[in-house]
């Protein structure tokens, strides 16, 4: 007689209901709208201000492993010789597998550690407050140096927390269907000093803003 | 008779296929990673320990009266709960963790909060298999290789070898030795802390004892890394150059491990002299 109810089967069909339905939420919920950049990112200019690029293409492996629907890859010059790479890698919709990397992740994978990371605050025109945070890193190898300059914007918005832009993908996901979003990174490696380098890379960065504007969509 | 034990296993098939279809995906996602994941090889072995540590117990839940209780369904809801919330967000953490507390929830909604309390450290055992976001891992391991470059470098000069350290670089006479995130010791430190917490639970004594044992996995694998890139490097500059990859670089792991389980029984024994 002790053995006959191992479980009320009353109480393991109501849990069994319970997941049922949490399945089918999922699966109804996991579709979202597939949005594309307002304009292909490959028409990107090459000429920002004083500033001549050259696209270039990372390893065919590494698009398969970030899984971007459409990218920019350019190495800018000015006229004396400084050096910024600029990545945008833009996704359609997010989804496991095809999500923003953040460089915490693959950086210290390819041998540049990183040793610091802060905010860094610059000026943009034409948004609400006029400031913006983005993220600064800098970045080691042997006694080789970069500093990284990276902020993700996504629906409308930009983000300077990988934290943040989890939460804001969750919340977009469930509230707006969308989960569109887009990785805007600089490199430059320092041949002064970090400062100075950190300096034209933020006024690069400022005049990108508007640029970028015509491409990523809003929220 | 027949039909009565359909009516008891019936329930219990269609509970097991739920859980299973709900997450299906999450589990094959996560065996692949410790497939192809050199820092998670050991979460094949969780799943087991755990069934282990349950059965082990199973005079205790012949003793105990099925006592169903509602708070389950609330530790259900959560978890299912935060499984949506980590599909929509991508966040294989969040999704996998909640496989944890959705387990639990049913233990108690089913079984009852005595059940609950015997099975609670063997189902949060199970946090142990799921691979940690690799942003907080970095995180860990980035200081912790430098912490144990630093006291290898120091180890070695203690030996009157000279050496010079450079961020995660070891320069000796006739080579250098670069301390990479494998050499980190954080593949080692989790590792340890499944097996000290699987000592743990097994052990018969106190809360603060079981905590300090536990905890003391910490220590020994971070000294047992500092050992091993020492003595990686004492090999190097006394043999061969060549000596600090391949082979010995992928036993000397399990040397780490070799060493630890000594040294965590011998804690285990002092701990019991207390």
């Amino acid at each position: 007689m002790k053995k006959m109810n191992i479980l009320s089967s009353k109480r393991s069909l109501i849990a069994s209901g319970l997941m049922l339905i949490t399945l089918l939420v999922i699966n109804h919920f996991g579709h979202f709208k597939n949005i594309n950049p307002l304009q292909p990112l490959s028409g990107f200019p090459r000429h920002i201000g004083h500033w001549y690029g050259e696209t270039g293409r990372f390893d065919q492996k590494i698009y398969d492993i970030l899984g971007v629907d459409d990218f920019f890859l350019c190495n800018y010059k000015s006229h004396d010789g400084k050096q910024i790479q600029l990545y945008i890698g833009y996704y359609n919709n997010q989804r496991e597998g095809d999500l923003i990397h953040s460089p915490k992740n693959c950086m210290p994978g390819s041998g540049w550690n990183i040793i610091h990371t802060s905010i860094k605050e610059l000026t943009v025109p034409g948004r609400d407050s006029g400031k913006t945070n983005i993220i600064k890193m800098i970045l080691k190898k042997g006694n080789q140096k970069q500093v990284v300059l990276y902020w993700f914007q996504s629906r409308g918005r930009i983000i300077s927390s990988e934290y943040r832009q989890k939460i804001y993908l969750v919340l977009d996901a469930i509230l707006k269907h969308r989960t569109d979003g887009s990785f805007v990174r600089l490199i430059a490696p320092v041949v002064q000093t970090e400062a100075e380098t950190t300096g034209y890379m933020g006024d690069f960065a400022q005049q990108l803003f508007p640029i970028l504007e015509e491409y990523l969509p809003e929220a | 008779m027949g039909i009565k034990k359909i009516k008891t296993w019936l329930p219990i098939a269609i509970l097991i296929i739920c859980f299973a279809a709900l997450y299906q995906h999450v589990i094959i996602k996560m065996v692949q990673d410790w497939l192809g994941d050199d820092n998670y090889g050991h979460g094949f072995m969780i799943p087991f320990i755990t069934v282990y540590f349950i059965w082990q117990r199973k005079d205790d839940f012949s003793k105990l009266q099925v006592n169903p209780a509602n708070t389950g369904i609330v530790i259900l809801f959560s978890g299912l709960l935060i499984l949506f919330v980590g599909t929509i967000g991508a966040e294989l953490f969040m999704m996998r963790f909640s496989m944890l507390i959705v387990i639990y929830g049913l233990i108690i909604f089913l079984k009852g909060v005595e059940f609950g309390k015997i099975t609670l450290a063997p189902v949060a055992y199970l946090i142990f298999m799921i691979p940690l976001p690799a942003i907080i891992w970095n995180k860990i391991a980035f200081p912790l290789k430098l912490f144990a470059t630093k006291m290898a470098v120091n180890t070695i000069k203690l030996a009157q070898i000279p050496a010079y350290r450079e961020g995660n670089i070891i320069h000796l006479s006739n080579t250098t030795l670069q301390v990479v995130d494998a050499c980190s010791g954080m593949r080692s430190l989790v590792s340890l802390l499944a097996l000290s917490a699987a000592f743990v639970l097994a052990a018969g004594y106190s809360k603060i004892k079981k905590l300090a044992l536990f905890l003391s996995a910490v220590p020994i694998a971070i000294l047992l890394n500092i050992a091993r890139l020492s003595f990686t490097a004492l090999l190097t500059q006394y043999f061969n150059p060549q000596i600090a990859q391949g082979f010995l670089h992928e036993l000397s792991g399990i040397f780490v491990f070799i060493f630890a389980i000594p040294c965590l029984y011998f804690l285990h024994k002092l701990i019991c002299k207390f």
